[in-house]
């Protein structure tokens, strides 16, 4: 089960997905970008059956643009948030798309948001979250150390942090990749420097 | 219910004329006129902007209309037709998008608007598109490129075009004044100059400009305004030019 994990910090968003592709005990791929930029301001982080994460991503990526290209300007996060559950929750009572999602993003309405997205449709505005069974290990060290408005090296930080404890405690051996997303737009956030 | 078809209203004349396209094209006749310009390494749609109500919002009121990214459109004719064409083509860039996982060529889309004008010259119970469109943008290599669609469902590619009101005027100073490969600067040059022989003033006309790889621009009044001074110029020094030309013609006496 991937690693997905968003944590707000003050007017960005800073999300971590391991880079692991894999079938079984077969490692294919360690340098799978699993975080979609869906527009300049929104991230998708997914996890789950593969075929439906590429095949659900795109389909939402393309209509996202496509609401842009009609009206001038992107979906607020909420908007978008909304839409995608929608789209989940439409599915699972017929053939459910096997993804859970992490949105994050950044917009002029709520700032930095963050939201939390499982296959059958639920969806959770939150400070923080993460998917898979890096939750285990994480959730307690975020809930420890997170605080409202930390900086963007202070997030950094906990990254560190949160990579350490999977490295430490997790049997999957995998590297990281992290963004960020905030008013100026995504970046990748280098993860090889220790912060 | 079911097996009654809708009646064809687009039918052949005796003398071979489809005249529902016909009329069509003279609504389109009747629009505000755009041009539409290719340079080597960007392309330049002006229209003309009917001059708004007072009480109207004139923002709101876009004639130039991006399709895609890297494709922009302009229309001469009816503007509720075009919102429904545009809204198709918007939806098949996606889709394209989609499936191939590749931005849709300049002349792809434009195959794809005419296809749909075509369509409805041949359906029951509808009658064509009332719009004839300029399509522009980039393809994948770089390659600018200027397309034109029409209400019976024709497109063609060009190096410079006119559709709408006068657009017959202006085609033929195009045609006169255009040159290849010309610079950002003579294509917005050639563009304004071309609609400025058709509008009242420069302060009527939007234009947009695509470069490669930027995303479709749209000049503010102000850089409009500096082009038109220039045009203004230009054309008072090739008048005096003439001028002095058909002075000197003049036989002298000795």
């Amino acid at each position: 089960m991937e690693t997905i994990l968003a944590i707000k910090l003050k007017d960005v968003v800073i999300t971590l997905s391991d880079t692991n592709a894999g079938r079984s005990i077969v490692k294919m791929k360690d340098d799978e970008d699993k975080i979609l930029v869906l527009d300049q301001h929104k991230l998708l982080l997914t996890s789950g059956e593969a075929g439906d994460r590429i095949q659900f991503c795109e389909y939402i990526s393309k209509n996202v643009s496509l609401y842009e290209l009609r009206n001038g300007y992107e979906l607020t996060m909420n908007a978008a948030a909304n839409y995608i559950r929608n789209e989940l929750a439409t599915a699972v009572r017929q053939s459910p798309y096997q993804v859970n999602l992490i949105l994050a993003g950044h917009d002029s309405h709520d700032g930095a948001s963050l939201y939390f997205m499982d296959y059958l449709g639920s969806m959770q505005k939150m400070s923080f979250t993460c998917h898979g069974y890096a939750g285990y290990f994480l959730l307690s060290l975020l809930d420890k150390h997170w605080r409202e408005g930390m900086s963007i090296d202070e997030g950094v930080q906990l990254l560190h942090m949160c990579i350490q404890e999977l490295k430490t405690r997790f049997i999957v051996n995998t590297n990281y990749i992290a963004k960020s997303v905030g008013a100026e737009g995504v970046r990748v956030v280098p993860l090889n420097s220790a912060a | 219910m079911s097996s009654r078809y809708d009646r064809a209203i687009t039918v052949f004349s005796p003398d071979g004329h489809l005249f529902q396209v016909e009329y069509a094209l003279e609504a389109v006749r009747k629009g505000a006129t755009a041009v539409g310009v290719r340079g080597k390494d960007s392309i330049v749609l002006a229209v003309e902007k009917k001059a708004a109500a007072k009480l109207q919002d004139a923002r709101t009121v876009r004639k130039i209309v991006k399709i895609d990214h890297h494709i922009t459109l302009a229309f001469a004719g009816l503007t509720a037709d075009a919102r429904v064409l545009v809204n198709k083509a918007r939806i098949e860039c996606q889709s394209y998008r989609l499936t191939v996982e590749d931005a849709v060529s300049v002349e792809y889309i434009s195959r794809f608007i005419a296809g749909i004008q075509q369509k409805y010259t041949q359906s029951g119970g509808v009658r064509p598109f009332g719009i004839s469109t300029l399509i522009v943008g980039f393809d994948n290599d770089g390659t600018p490129r200027l397309y034109q669609t029409d209400p019976s469902g024709i497109y063609s590619e060009w190096k410079a075009n006119a559709i709408g009101r006068s657009s017959k005027t202006v085609h033929e100073f195009l045609e006169k004044k255009y040159t290849a490969d010309g610079t950002e600067d003579d294509t917005l040059r050639l563009s304004i100059r071309a609609l400025l022989e058709v509008v009242e003033s420069g302060k009527n006309i939007e234009v947009a400009v695509m470069k490669r790889g930027e995303p479709m621009r749209l000049l503010e009044e102000s850089q409009i305004e500096e082009f038109v001074q220039q045009i203004e110029k230009e054309k008072k020094e090739e008048e005096e030019r003439a001028k002095t030309q058909r002075d000197s013609d003049l036989p002298t006496r000795s």
